[in-house]
């Protein structure tokens, strides 16, 4: 207690000096939080856009019989983690049935997903490039028995009251190769996708006019080229490939990114460039802490001895000047973290209206507390280092 | 004389102070010029193939939303169609030819106000945007018997022959040389799938990407790789400013600890009987010295970081890195010297013998 009241009348009698201190300490842990949260958003701006069309990178299990097995799609670790969808394509011989219409012509692609559930990297994609509704009416299946359809199946079939047809069954007639009969697929229209799906880099591929609808994948059936797609972020595509080669044998891999790997190389040397820097700056923290504090012991060094003489024990003089340039330090620290977390916002802001990405960094008070944390256990280490051997190492005489 | 020998007092009694003086500086010169040296080359290792002059193309997508563009000059937007530019007829007064697809035509954008299609012109004016004109390839008008100044029918409507061209050298964005090329009136071409816009120069590039949006375009590496390359360009920007900014701060972190802290320094010296500005100088060359050994430790760190960075630029990027030119940073010791010098003008004034 008599070393706080100490330490805080010192710094109270030299309040210039503690506040220099203080804004010294405070400039070099600010350009440490700023230099990180900079090599954090740049990492993060150029890995989206590699993934701003997530739904455009995938791997690709082409399997003519469909025997996909959905144990291995939620069994494996990579890929339970991404959506995933098969493809399947309907063509002018299958036909649709819905209840109270009749008969329609059928030429779509037809994604089988669980539950009938659009793909999440789909629905996000969507929202980035589009402001009206994915729904046109309804709402998305989430049951095994519901189907999603797409209004250009409807529109080319002259059908615009969308309301009038939805929670009716739907059969689609499928017919597969080399079977005699056709197969059907039964369930109840549950939502009717936009058009505007089709600008999803997913189904940039598919034939003109077709529609899209979304149906269980639970229920199994063969089908000849069904394609299973599992979505991965870009970096992922590798390993997931790999995986899944592991166990089938065609496997291919499509990224909407394709040809971007320069830019993946380029952001993994940045950040080994930003990650070196980051080690000059804490180099830099530390060799100025133990010159602020050598500095100090040198300057205060008479008034150290003459408390030493007044009996205070060597320890308290320690205790005393540490407590000092820990709360200096602590000042220092809490200040940088929140002015750099403030402007840092407001920095990437800028950086992202400029340069076009767009890309804003919301949450950077986690980071800024967690650097500046860093920070200031290394000055508090590099205080309590610099104090003892001023201290105690050195003659009583140096103090 | 006086100088040297406090100058070696100092020294003595601060052997360590200077060592951390000298080791921050350099350590922040080291990162400034890491910094803006290797920004270049990251940026640029980006878009490198479209540094050259040369022709981009970007295939539109169906979704392609014209006013996107409408400011973006130097560029060309045209497309092919069918009916319009292939599987059509052309026709004159005499005789008629049908084009199949592929010789097929391209049908320039009038809006577009800078064509430069890079056709070699045998007779007539060059490709420009003059609405209801055409150009032919030179084989398509021998078959038309048409010549400069008379006039052919396209779908329909009748096109004034401005000039022709040869078949032997077409852009490499144009795929092959289109048997004749017309300026189609304002916004009816239809926007299809095979509409082309192409830009020369990586300026007109970066300014077209930044109008062009991902949904634009079905090659989006291109409008990535632009995007990522502002990114880049600004943040190295940017961090070279916060260091530049650390720099200035420590240096008068350093004259300010001089002037208040070893205030012991100057005193001496106006004991000996300087005068204020021989202090002044004395002060400044202290710490001209100080930065100048931090300088020259400087060129030690950084070609041991250069070595370090062009490992992984090898390993990474597979280029080979340009080594540091440290001409361009001399500019830094001048600089670093006037600041010091100005803080000490600023720390001084208002000190004297008797306020010491």
């Amino acid at each position: 207690m008599r070393c706080l009241s100490l330490a805080l009348l010192n710094m109270r009698r030299h309040g210039g000096k503690s506040a220099f201190n203080i804004i010294s300490a405070f400039a070099v842990i600010f350009l440490l939080c700023i230099t990180i949260m900079i090599s954090i958003f740049s990492e993060k701006t150029l890995d989206d856009s590699l993934n701003r069309r997530v739904s455009g990178n995938y791997v690709k299990i082409v399997n003519n019989y469909g025997d996909i097995d959905t144990a291995f799609m939620r069994g494996v670790k990579e890929v339970n983690e991404y959506a995933y969808l098969r493809k399947e394509q309907l063509t002018d011989f299958n036909s649709v049935i819905i209840e109270g219409v009749g008969e329609l012509t059928a030429f779509a692609d037809m994604y089988r997903t669980e539950n009938a559930v659009i793909p999440q990297s789909v629905m996000l994609e969507y929202e980035a490039f589009n402001e009206t509704p994915l729904f046109a009416a309804g709402r998305a299946a989430n049951g095994a028995n519901e189907i999603v359809m797409s209004e250009q199946f409807f529109i080319s079939n002259n059908i615009y009251d969308y309301d009038s047809v939805l929670n009716k069954r739907v059969d689609v007639y499928v017919t597969v190769f080399a079977e005699k009969q056709p197969r059907v697929i039964g369930a109840t229209l549950t939502g009717v996708v936009s058009d505007k799906l089709a600008d999803v880099a997913l189904f940039e591929n598919k034939p003109d006019g077709a529609a899209i609808f979304f149906v269980n994948f639970n229920r199994y059936l063969p089908l000849k080229s069904a394609d299973t797609y599992l979505f991965c972020d870009y970096k992922d595509m590798a390993d997931l490939s790999v995986t899944a080669g592991e166990r089938y044998e065609f496997v291919e891999t499509a990224a909407m990114s394709k040809g971007l790997e320069k830019l993946a190389d380029v952001t993994q040397f940045m950040i080994r460039i930003l990650i070196l820097l980051c080690l000059i700056v804490l180099c830099v923290i530390v060799v100025y802490q133990v010159s602020a504090v050598y500095g100090d012991l040198a300057v205060t060094k008479e008034y150290n001895y003459s408390l030493n003489a007044f009996g205070l024990s060597k320890k308290s003089v320690f205790a005393t000047l540490f407590i000092e340039k820990t709360l200096s330090s602590c000042a220092a620290a809490i200040t940088a973290f929140s002015i750099a977390a403030f402007s840092a916002k407001g920095l990437m802001e800028l950086i992202g209206t400029l340069t076009g990405a767009g890309i804003v960094l919301t949450n950077l008070f986690p980071i800024s507390f967690v650097v500046a944390s860093v920070a200031l256990a290394v000055m508090t280490a590099v205080n309590l280092g610099t104090l003892a051997i001023g201290i105690y190492i050195s003659k009583p005489s140096n103090y | 004389m006086k100088r040297f020998a406090l100058f070696y007092s100092e020294c003595k009694h601060n052997a360590a102070l200077f060592i951390c003086i000298i080791l921050v500086v350099a350590l922040l010169f080291t990162g400034f010029i890491v910094v803006t040296h290797y920004s270049d080359q990251v940026s640029e290792s980006l878009i490198y193939e479209f540094k050259n002059d040369k022709y981009i193309s970007l295939q539109l997508s169906e979704q392609f939303n014209r006013d996107n563009i409408k400011n973006v000059k130097n560029c060309l937007l045209y497309t092919r169609e069918s009916g319009l530019t292939y599987n059509t007829e052309l026709k004159n007064a005499e005789k008629s030819l049908f084009v199949p697809d592929y010789i097929g035509g391209i049908a320039v954008d009038y809006t577009v106000t800078d064509v430069f299609l890079p056709v070699t012109m045998l007779y007539g004016a060059a490709v420009s945007n003059i609405e209801y004109g055409i150009w032919l390839m030179s084989g398509v008008s021998d078959k038309l018997d048409a010549n400069v100044g008379g006039f052919v029918t396209v779908a329909d409507i009748k096109y004034k022959i401005e000039g022709i061209y040869t078949d032997a050298h077409s852009a490499e964005f144009m795929q092959n040389t289109p048997s004749f090329i017309i300026c189609y009136p304002n916004d009816r071409i239809p926007h299809g799938k095979s509409s082309v816009i192409a830009v020369r120069g990586l300026d007109n590039l970066l300014t077209l990407t930044e109008s062009l949006t991902l949904i634009d375009v079905q090659d989006e590496s291109v409008i990535s790789l632009c995007s990522g390359y502002r990114v880049t360009k600004t943040l190295f920007a940017v961090i070279s400013t916060v260091m530049a900014a650390a720099i200035l701060l420590f240096i008068f972190f350093v004259t300010r600890l001089y002037i208040n802290k070893r205030s012991i320094f100057y005193r001496n010296m106006y004991i000996l009987g300087m005068s204020r500005y021989r202090v002044y100088l004395t002060v400044v060359s202290l710490l001209f010295a100080l930065i100048a050994i931090a300088a020259l430790l400087t060129l030690g760190l950084s070609a041991l970081f250069s070595l370090l960075i062009d490992g992984w630029a090898a390993e990474i990027l597979s280029m080979q890195a340009s080594p540091v030119s440290y001409l361009p940073y001399l500019g830094i010791l001048p600089a670093a010297i006037a600041a010091a010098a100005i803080f000490t003008a600023i720390l001084l004034k208002g000190k004297s013998e008797e306020n010491i």
